[in-house]
């Protein structure tokens, strides 16, 4: 069946990415919902309405706008962003004109961000990216300079991936305009337009990308840069303005299957393909995928009932996945974990991946 | 110079919904929004890897539109034929409630279809239910537990049924006494191993109800469900109760406990805490009843902090009426923290784990203990007890390594201060914080239960020993 999860825990929810993306900034979310929303890595920059089933018949504007006003007390914000919860999200409360309200009332900066608790994570992110993109970013000045990175986060990587992502793009092109999805301030998101390039280093950062390329003109490369030849390829398609060539699959059956967030499968399928000699390579995802990034094969995962069924139909010589899932693969599949840190339970946590990283784990399980 | 003992009996806290699992052979479905999914959310992933469990996760449109009744329909269907189990418990929240679900009229239907039992626990938070109800709540998992027992005739054999969700340890005083008077056979739930093992309970001649609150409302709701009478022995303190508890567990087994050695201890235990206590006042934290025993026995009782609701009525009239001098006052639950610390005592620590000890003791890291800061423990979760008793497996609590409890993130204090949570430091009760699993209560009544009290008056340890 479809939404039943038998053997695989589900995965965390699209308010904790909207709860990661303020987290780990000067700002703070505000969630309607009955109860609070915890990280698990850090001290959270969220507080939630606490509304009860009377709320119902009375709407839930009062408490939000409550929870505002104690948070911001507490918390000293640069800018709100405001979501429902599943029970909220039946109610209906208006919380774009809640954010105005905040505004008029504070001088902050705020939006209502689409997240409800019922899709998968990287929404959660995507989105909150996109409201800030949308809502605090000044015109640009001068002539575009710097890189912005956008959409990776902890929460999907770790907080050491993470860290080394950035220390890859330091490396090759200086300080940092602005991390999206990382730890950032407002006063440094503010400038993202005066990039010269945005790389989008996860499918989470899409949305907002392709906002600020659409209000300044900000060109993006997508990709994360795993990998020792991808990474090189990447960097090199920064430099260049242009989307980095992606290596095609061979003729015949798929000889592995990867899942995990797209555009860390693709960064490993490429690397599969063009440092190991594997000559195709399948890629699926539970997540957000992006078309540009797909090969002809790639699937869009909804159900671990389609997963099962097509880690049982595909005859894979190795699978590189979660081991939460292992229990669905057919006897004898070989099977590489491949941790998602993003699920409510994850089975461990990623290894480190940046550049030639992965090229040393993949010779560590291979 | 004049000081102020504390003796404080710690509620205890009832089970998430993960306790469902104590009955053998059974599924646990949980239903929800994704979101939904991060309550307790390693020990449903352990109780999936187990295959005890399934997430049904559902979208809005699903809710909006009623079709989240026939996939809930489907999904036990798909369950029962999946997994043959010996029941199916349902779990779901907020927006089940919000559109007011008929469960019986779901339940009905699956049941006739499937032949398996179904009952469905729906407290959530939306509707302000307490989730850690205990079993005085008839829609509490502690009492959902005895709700797949289906009306059977008395076995042959003497058995009795022990009503706790705890362990009552072999040499127990409750174990020790029925066995010593000959009682045949005692039932735990779990120590039972399958769906039939758990359908014995049903033949039982006695239930002995083990549960610190609640024990009277359980009860009377088995003894009318499967006939089989009960005596509360949970929550009784002092002597002359606890005489009457088991005189009367002997006249329905038709048996004769000896209690001699018990009361003689007690007795003891005792004169112990009146000399110990002879230029002190006593404060009573958690239980008017432990108040009253201890008041009536001649201890120096002052005040007594504790939850006044209509259950406790009787005694509140009680001390109004015979005890004026005494301040009893409405115990304060700290945010995030269960028990009653003390007033300035215990805000909330980091995140998870919110500490009831001293300010100053609040542990460091994800979620924090409330033991004193160079006890810390380490690791993932800090407890708050000495670094030598640091317990094992991820979370650390600080208490002795023989109560270092189970299973993912323990508590280091007394077995029945464990610790909540991932990685939760002990403290006394009231202290320390709460989080995912904790360690396996054992089972505190009885004598042994009320010296226990007493000895934190005449040695200043707190909480309850067995």
């Amino acid at each position: 069946m479809k939404n039943l999860w038998l053997s695989m825990p589900p995965f965390l929810a699209d308010t904790f990415g909207l709860e990661e993306v303020v987290s780990n900034t000067d700002g703070m979310g505000i969630i309607d919902d009955s109860t609070e929303y915890r990280s698990k890595s850090h001290a959270v920059r969220m507080v939630a309405s606490h509304i009860r089933s009377e709320d119902v018949v009375g709407g839930t504007r009062e408490k939000v706008l409550g929870a505002f006003r104690t948070g911001s007390n507490q918390l000293g914000p640069k800018f709100v962003l405001l979501c429902a919860a599943p029970c909220a999200s039946m109610i209906g409360t208006d919380l774009g004109e809640i954010a105005e309200q905040i505004t008029r009332e504070s001088g902050l900066p705020a939006a209502a961000v689409e997240v409800t608790g019922h899709k998968t994570w990287e929404n959660g992110v995507a989105r909150s990216l996109e409201a800030l993109a949308k809502t605090v970013v000044a015109q640009p000045e001068g002539d575009p300079d710097g890189v912005n990175l956008m959409g990776g986060s902890a929460l999907n990587w770790g907080s050491g991936n993470l860290e080394a992502v950035e220390r890859w793009a330091q490396e090759r092109w200086g300080p940092i305009l602005s991390r999206w999805g990382g730890r950032e301030t407002l006063s440094n998101l503010k400038q993202a337009a005066n990039a010269r390039c945005n790389l989008v280093t996860s499918v989470a950062g899409l949305r907002a990308a392709k906002a600020l390329q659409s209000a300044y003109g900000t060109p993006y490369v997508a990709g994360a840069p795993f990998g020792a030849a991808w990474s090189q390829r990447l960097a090199q398609a920064v430099q260049d303005g242009t989307a980095p060539e992606l290596p095609r699959n061979g003729a015949g059956a798929p000889e592995v299957l990867i899942v995990a967030e797209q555009y860390m499968a693709s960064a490993i399928r490429a690397t599969l393909q063009l440092e190991y000699g594997m000559e195709h390579v399948q890629v699926a995802s539970f997540f957000t995928m992006d078309k540009s990034q797909q090969l002809s094969g790639d699937v869009k995962l909804k159900s671990e009932e389609q997963l099962k069924a097509l880690l049982e139909a595909g005859g894979y010589k190795l699978i590189l996945a979660d081991e939460n899932a292992s229990a669905l693969a057919p006897d004898g599949a070989r099977w590489v974990n491949l941790p998602c840190e993003a699920s409510i339970a994850p089975s461990g946590s990623l290894p480190p991946l940046v550049g030639s990283q992965l090229n040393q784990w993949l010779d560590s399980v291979l | 110079m004049n000081t102020t003992k504390t003796i404080t009996r710690q509620k205890q806290r009832g089970m998430a919904f993960s306790g469902f699992a104590l009955v053998p052979e059974t599924q646990i479905l949980f239903i929800g929004a994704m979101a939904c999914t991060r309550h307790r959310a390693q020990e449903l992933s352990d109780l999936q890897k187990q295959g005890r469990l399934a997430f049904l996760c559902l979208d809005e449109v699903d809710f909006i539109t009623g079709r989240y009744l026939s996939k809930i329909e489907e999904a036990i269907t798909e369950l029962v034929e999946v997994r043959h189990p010996g029941g199916i418990y349902l779990t779901a929240g907020c927006q089940a409630a919000l559109l007011s679900t008929d469960w019986q009229l779901l339940i009905d239907k699956m049941e006739a279809q499937t032949g398996v039992p179904i009952r469905a626990h729906t407290g959530c938070h939306l509707c302000g239910v307490q989730h850690d109800a205990g079993a005085e709540d008839e829609d509490s998992v502690d009492s959902m537990v005895y709700d797949m027992l289906q009306k059977a005739e008395p076995s042959q054999e003497v058995s009795v049924n022990v009503l706790t969700t705890g362990e009552l340890a072999a040499d127990s005083e409750l174990r020790q006494l029925l066995t010593g008077a000959g009682v045949e056979r005692i039932n735990l739930l779990r120590e039972c191993k399958t769906f039939a093992q758990y359908q014995e309970m049903a033949k039982a001649h006695l239930n002995i109800i083990c549960v610190e609150d609640g024990g009277e409302a359980l009860g009377q709701r088995l003894q009318a469900r499967l006939g089989i009478p009960y005596v509360v022995l949970g929550g009784v303190y002092g002597a002359e109760a606890l005489e009457r508890a088991y005189q009367a567990i002997g006249q329905a087994l038709g048996v004769t406990l000896d209690t001699a050695a018990c009361r003689a201890q007690l007795e003891e235990q005792l004169a112990q805490a009146k000399r110990a206590c002879a230029n002190d006042t006593v404060t009573v934290e958690g239980s008017l009843a432990v108040a009253k025993w201890l008041y009536e026995a001649g201890l120096p009782v002052t005040r007594v902090t504790a939850e006044l609701s209509g259950e406790n009525q009787d005694l509140q009239t009680w001390f109004a009426a015979n005890a004026p001098a005494v301040k009893v006052e409405k115990a304060v639950r700290r945010q995030g923290g269960y028990g009653v610390g003390k007033p300035g005592y215990g805000e909330q620590g980091r995140d998870r784990g919110a500490s009831g000890g001293r300010p100053e003791w609040a542990g460091r890291g994800h979620g924090e203990g409330g033991g004193k800061p160079e006890w810390a423990g380490h690791g993932h979760g800090e407890g708050g007890g000495k670094p030598e008793w640091a317990g094992r497996n991820r979370g650390e609590g600080g208490g002795r390594p023989e109560w270092a409890g189970r299973g993912h993130g323990e508590g280091g204090g007394r077995p029945e201060w464990a610790g909540r949570g991932h990685g939760e430091g002990g403290g006394r009760p009231g202290y320390g914080g709460h989080g995912g699993q904790r360690g396996t209560p054992t089972v505190q009544c009885g004598y042994t239960a009320s010296a226990g009290l007493l000895r934190q008056l005449t040695n200043g340890n707190g909480g309850l020993y067995r």
